[in-house]
C-alpha cells in the first residue's frame, strides 16, 4: 500500500483550479476525453476506465473509504479509437457494500479531484437481503431532432424521484444500473457512443458514480461480432464472463451473455442479436449455459434482461413478426419459467408495456389464453393486490412479469393501437423503469420524464411478505376463534392450528382454487409473529405443467362454497389441512400446520394475540382478538372473541 | 426491388475480382428496418458532406449488412478499401459478406488475401474455416478453426463448440487431401488430424478427431477459464472415447463453480459407473438425488423432476442387482 500523493496534490489542485471544474488540468496538460466510468462492480472489485488525449506515464487510481483516499493501484494503457489513450485500472480486495472515493491520475499527478463527484459503492455479498434499487431502460441512444432533451428529462426525473434531483444522491440511491441496449444508435460504434453516452456532462456525472451493465441492442449488434467478441462495444465495456462479480451461477465464457448476483437477486443478461440469430449453431452455447446457470443459482429473485422483447406491439417492433423476438420468446422464456424467473426486462420498442403475472405464453399474441394469466390484476397493492408467488426462491411456473421499457429517449405508437393483448399497462410516455427489491418484495415503477409514476406493480414472494406490520383495523369479527401452538423442541411435533367459526363469508372470498389469494396472519404485542398462505393452484399452475409430478397436496370441493386442502407431508410450510366454508354467520375457516416444515411462533407470546385472515385480492379481512388460556415455553392456547 | 450491380461490378473489376459479377448477392431492400433506414439516411448525409471518408463507408456497409443487403454491403466495403480503409478489416468483412451471400469461392479469395497479410488474424481464420466447412473441405475447415481458436483473444464458447465439431467431422480422405495444404502446421499437430493416414481404421480416426476436438476445447479454456458449455461437450467426448477418468476430472472442474449442480453430479455418477466404479457411482447418484429432493416437488424444473425419476430408477436397479447377486451367492 502506498500513501497517496494524488490526495495531497489533488487538494492543492482543488484550490488552484477553477472550482467548478471537475477535471484537474495536470502539469503535462492531459485532458480526460472520456470517463472515468465504472465497470465490473463486484463485492470486492471495481474497474475504473478513463481516456486521455495524451499518453500517461503511469495511469493509476487512488482510492479509499474517505476523500483522503490512500491506496494507489496502477492500470494499463492502450491506444483508443479517438486518437488518444484508454486506461483501465482494476481495483481489487475491496470490502463489500462499502462506499469508496477515488481519483484518477498519472504517476502521482491527479487528473480528477477527490470528492463526492467521484465515488462508488461495492456490491453486497451474494445472498444478502437488503433494499436494492435497479434503474433500467433501453434505447437511450435515439436522439432524433431533440438533441437528447427527452432523455435528459427522463434521467432528471429519476434523479428527482430517488435523490431530490442531485446526481450524486441519485447515484448513492442506485444499486444496479442496467442498460438494455441501443444505448447509441447508428451502428452503436465508438464515435456515436462518445457523443450520446460518454460526453454529455449530465451523463458523465452519473457514469463516474455508478457502474453499469448492459445488454447488446440491435444497433450495437450492427457494429460488433458476438462470436468473436470484437467490435467497438466490447472495446468500451467489460462484462463478467465467469464468477468475477460474485455469483452462484456458472461461467458463460462470454461478454455477450452473462450472469451476476447483487444481494439476493440473480441477474441474467442474454444476447438477442448474433447469438439468438444463430441459436441452432453458435448461439446454442448460450441456451445450454442458461439452463446450467439457472440450476446453479439459489438466489431469492431471478431477473433476466435482454434487448428484444418477447411480447410487444411497438409500431416498428412486433413480437409476432420479428424473428429475434420470436426466438427469444420460444428459446429463452420456457427455460427461464422452468426455473422460476420473476421479471424479464427488455427494450427495443420505444414504449412502456408491462404484463400481469403470466406463464407459458410462448406462441403468437393470438394464442393468448386465460390460463396463461396467473393473476390478471394490475399488481398494485393499493388497487387490487400485489402479484404473489408462493416460493421465495426459484420454483417453476409461478409466473413472471415482463416489461418493455425502451422509451428512455423517444416514444412511438403501438400497432395495432390496442397493443399486445397480454399487456396490463401500455404507455407511450418517455421515461425509465425503477425496480426496488427488499427481501421478498419487488416493486416495479415507471417514472416518466416529468417525474410522474405512471405504473406501479408489486410481486410478493414466499409466505411472509403480505402480512402488514400491525393488524388491519377494519376486519369483520369472527363469532368464535381458537389459536393453538405446540413447540416442544422436536420439529416433527411442532404444530400451529387456528380456527374461526360463526363468521359471515361469501364463497368468492374463500376460493383458493379459483385464484383467490389468502393469507392468515397473527400478531402479539411485539408485532407480526406468524403467517400462513394456503397454496393457490392457479398460482402454482400445475395444470399447465403436466411434466411435473403432481405435488403431494390437493384441493377438493365436495359442496358449493366449501373447500378442503390436504397435504400429508406438509410440503408448503407444514400446512397439512385447510378447510373453508362460506355462509351467513355460519362460515368457517381452519388451518393446521404440523411437522418439520412448519415454523411456529417463538413461545411464550407477549400480550394480546390478534389473528386475521386477509383476502389479498380484495383486501377484505376477518379477525379476532383472542384471550390467552395457556402460554408457556412449549404451548400456547387462546380463544376468542 | 433488386439494386443495380453496376457500381459493385465496377468496383470489383477495379480490384480484380470479376467472379462475383454475374451473381446476385441479396434480395436488396425489401424489409422494413426503420431504425436502420434512419441510420443509413444519416450516413448518406455524412457521405455527401465527406465523400472520401472511408469510415463512413464502413459504417454504411455495416448497416447494409445488418439488413442482409449483401451486394450493397460488399460495394461499400470495396469503396471503403478504395478510400484507404484498413484492408485487414475490409477483406475479412468482404469474405464474410460473400460467404453469407453463398459465394464461397470468391469469399475464399478474400479470406486468403486477409490471412496472407495477417496470418494471426483469428477473425480471418474463422471466416475461412466457415467457408471451408460450407464447401465440404472438412480438413481445411478443422485446421482453420483450430488456428482461429488459438489466436483469438477471446474465443466465444459457441465458436469453440463449432471448432470442436469441425474436428470430429474430418475423415481420413479429408486429411490426406489436406496433407500438402496445411498452412498452420503447429496447429495441425495440436489438432492431431495431421496424424491421420490412409491406413487408419475408423476407430483410429474417431480417436484422433476426438483428441483434436479436446485440444481445441483445452486451448480455449486456457484463455477463458472453465466454461461449462465447452467442458460439458468435452465430457461427452471423453466418455465417447472411453476415458471415464478424464470425464470425471472434467466434471469436477465444473463442480468447483457450482458444487450442488444436480445434473453434473449425476453425470459424474454415469462416468464413474461407465468406468466400473460402481460404489462411487452410486454415491454420486445418491448425492444428486438428495440434492434434488431438497427442492420440494413443486419447486423442480421439468429437467430436475425427470432427473429425480432417473436417479431413483438407477438406484433401485442397482439395489435389485445387488440383491440378485446376494441371492445367487446364497444359492
Amino acid at each position: 500500500m502506498r500513501i497517496s500523493k494524488i490526495t495531497r496534490l489533488g487538494t492543492i489542485a482543488a484550490v488552484t483550479v477553477i472550482m467548478s471544474a471537475l477535471t484537474v488540468a495536470s502539469a503535462s496538460a492531459q485532458t480526460i476525453t472520456r470517463g472515468p466510468y465504472l465497470q465490473m462492480p463486484g463485492p470486492d472489485r471495481m474497474t475504473v476506465i478513463f481516456h486521455t488525449d495524451l499518453a500517461l506515464t503511469s495511469a493509476e487510481v487512488d482510492y479509499g473509504t474517505t476523500v483522503a483516499l490512500g491506496t494507489i493501484t496502477p492500470g494499463t494503457s492502450s491506444a483508443d479509437l479517438m486518437g488518444g489513450f484508454k486506461h483501465v485500472v482494476e481495483l481489487s480486495s475491496l470490502t463489500d457494500f462499502t462506499k469508496y472515493f477515488y481519483a484518477v491520475g498519472d504517476s502521482g499527478t491527479p487528473l480528477t479531484i477527490a470528492g463526492a463527484d467521484y465515488a462508488f459503492t461495492t456490491s453486497p455479498l451474494p445472498g444478502t437481503r437488503q433494499p436494492i434499487r435497479i434503474w433500467t431502460f433501453g434505447d437511450s441512444g435515439y436522439w432524433p431532432g431533440n438533441n437528447g432533451t427527452e432523455y435528459m428529462d427522463s434521467r432528471q426525473a429519476y434523479y428527482d424521484h430517488v435523490g431530490g434531483g442531485d446526481v450524486n444522491v441519485a447515484a448513492d440511491a442506485t444499486d444496479v444500473m442496467m442498460y438494455l441496449g441501443d444505448n447509441a444508435y447508428g451502428t452503436g460504434n465508438d464515435p456515436t457512443y462518445q457523443s450520446v453516452f460518454f460526453s454529455p456532462p449530465e451523463l458523465a456525472a452519473f457514469l463516474r458514480r455508478q457502474p453499469f451493465l448492459s445488454a447488446i441492442g440491435n444497433h450495437e449488434g450492427a457494429a460488433l461480432d458476438s462470436v468473436t467478441e470484437t467490435g467497438d462495444y466490447f472495446g468500451m465495456f467489460n462484462f463478467p464472463t465467469g464468477n468475477e462479480l460474485g455469483t452462484n451461477g456458472v461461467a458463460s465464457g462470454s461478454e455477450s451473455y452473462y450472469s451476476f448476483d447483487y444481494g439476493n437477486i440473480h441477474f441474467i443478461v442474454l444476447d438477442t442479436e448474433d447469438n439468438i440469430e444463430n441459436i441452432t449453431t453458435t448461439g446454442a452455447a448460450m441456451k445450454t449455459w442458461l439452463e446450467d446457470d439457472l440450476i446453479a443459482t439459489t438466489a431469492d429473485w431471478i431477473i433476466a434482461a435482454w434487448h428484444r422483447p418477447p411480447y410487444s406491439k411497438g409500431i416498428f417492433h412486433d413480437s409476432d413478426a420479428e424473428a429475434n423476438e420470436i426466438a427469444a420468446r420460444e428459446e429463452f422464456v420456457p427455460i427461464l419459467e422452468d426455473y422460476g424467473v420473476d421479471l424479464v426486462i427488455s427494450g427495443h420498442s420505444h414504449t412502456y408495456e408491462r404484463t400481469p403475472l403470466i406463464d407459458d405464453h410462448i406462441g403468437l399474441s393470438t394464442t393468448l389464453e386465460p390460463f396463461h394469466i396467473l393473476d390478471g390484476g394490475n399488481g398494485n397493492p393499493l388497487v387490487d393486490g400485489s402479484y404473489r408467488k408462493a416460493s421465495l426462491q426459484q420454483a417453476p411456473h409461478e409466473g413472471a412479469v415482463f416489461i418493455v421499457t425502451g422509451a428512455a429517449a423517444d416514444t412511438r405508437a403501438f400497432s395495432p393501437s390496442s397493443g399486445h393483448p397480454v399487456m396490463n399497462k401500455k404507455l407511450v410516455f418517455v421515461g425509465t423503469s425503477v425496480i426496488e427489491v427488499d427481501g421478498d418484495v419487488l416493486v416495479g415503477k415507471y417514472v416518466n420524464d416529468v417525474g410522474t409514476v405512471m405504473d406501479t406493480f408489486q410481486i410478493d414472494k414466499g409466505i411472509s411478505a403480505a402480512c402488514p406490520a400491525a393488524p388491519l383495523g377494519t376486519c369483520t369479527a369472527a363469532g368464535k376463534a381458537k389459536f393453538i401452538v405446540k413447540s416442544s423442541g422436536d420439529p416433527a411435533k411442532d404444530q400451529t392450528q387456528w380456527k374461526w367459526t360463526k363468521v359471515t363469508l361469501d364463497a368468492s372470498d374463500l376460493d383458493p382454487t379459483s385464484g383467490t389469494d389468502l393469507i392468515a396472519c397473527a400478531w402479539d404485542d411485539t408485532g407480526h409473529i406468524y403467517d400462513v398462505v394456503p397454496p393457490n393452484p392457479e398460482n402454482l399452475g400445475y395444470a399447465q405443467f403436466p411434466t411435473t409430478p403432481p405435488p403431494s397436496w390437493a384441493w377438493t370441493s365436495k359442496k358449493a362454497g366449501q373447500h378442503g386442502y390436504k397435504d400429508k407431508v406438509g410440503s408448503v410450510d407444514g400446512l397439512i389441512k385447510v378447510k373453508t366454508k362460506a355462509g351467513v354467520g355460519k362460515g368457517k375457516m381452519q388451518f393446521k400446520s404440523k411437522g418439520a416444515n412448519t415454523v411456529p411462533p417463538a413461545l411464550p407470546l407477549t400480550g394480546v394475540l390478534t389473528a386475521q385472515l386477509i383476502n389479498l385480492d380484495s383486501g377484505a379481512c376477518w379477525g379476532s382478538t383472542l384471550t390467552e388460556k395457556k402460554n408457556d415455553g412449549s404451548s400456547y392456547i387462546a380463544a376468542g372473541p | 426491388m433488386r439494386r443495380s450491380f453496376r457500381a459493385l461490378g465496377q468496383s470489383l473489376i477495379a480490384t480484380g475480382l470479376t467472379a462475383v459479377l454475374m451473381i446476385g448477392l441479396s434480395p436488396g431492400i425489401s424489409q422494413s428496418h426503420p431504425d436502420i433506414s434512419e441510420a443509413e439516411d444519416a450516413v448518406a448525409h455524412a457521405i455527401a458532406a465527406s465523400p472520401n471518408d472511408p469510415a463512413l463507408y464502413l459504417r454504411r456497409a455495416t448497416l447494409q449488412r445488418s439488413r442482409k443487403d449483401w451486394d450493397a454491403a460488399a460495394a461499400s466495403y470495396i469503396k471503403a478499401a478504395d478510400l484507404g480503409a484498413d484492408r485487414d478489416v475490409t477483406d475479412v468483412a468482404l469474405a464474410s459478406v460473400l460467404l453469407d451471400a453463398g459465394l464461397h469461392e470468391t469469399a475464399l479469395m478474400h479470406a486468403d488475401i486477409a490471412i496472407a497479410r495477417s496470418p494471426n488474424s483469428g477473425k480471418a481464420s474463422l471466416v475461412r474455416a466457415r467457408i471451408h466447412a460450407r464447401s465440404d473441405r472438412r480438413a481445411q475447415a478443422a485446421s482453420d478453426y483450430t488456428h482461429a481458436v488459438k489466436v483469438l483473444e477471446h474465443p466465444e464458447p459457441g465458436v469453440v463448440l463449432e471448432a470442436m465439431q469441425a474436428q470430429l467431422e474430418v475423415s481420413v480422405q479429408d486429411a490426406v487431401e489436406l496433407e500438402d495444404a496445411v498452412e498452420h502446421e503447429d496447429d495441425a499437430v495440436t489438432a492431431g488430424n495431421e496424424m491421420l493416414s490412409d491406413g487408419d481404421s475408423p476407430v483410429d480416426v474417431a480417436e484422433q478427431n476426438i483428441r483434436s476436438a479436446l485440444a481445441v476445447a483445452d486451448t480455449a479454456m486456457a484463455k477463458l477459464g472453465i466454461v461449462p458449455t465447452i467442458q460439458s461437450r468435452a465430457v461427452e467426448l471423453e466418455t465417447q472415447r472411453g476415458r471415464h477418468d478424464g470425464a470425471v476430472a472434467r466434471i469436477d472442474t465444473m463442480l468447483e463453480q457450482a458444487p450442488r449442480h444436480e445434473i453434473w453430479i449425476a453425470e459424474r455418477g454415469d462416468a464413474l459407473m461407465a468406468g466400473g466404479k460402481k460404489t462411487e457411482a452410486m454415491n454420486a447418484y445418491t448425492k444428486a438425488l438428495a440434492l434434488v429432493n431438497e427442492r420440494p416437488a413443486s419447486k423442480r424444473s421439468p429437467k430436475l423432476a425427470a432427473l429425480a425419476i432417473e436417479l431413483e430408477n438407477k438406484l433401485s436397479d442397482q439395489h435389485n442387482n445387488n440383491a440378485g447377486d446376494n441371492l445367487n451367492e446364497n444359492q
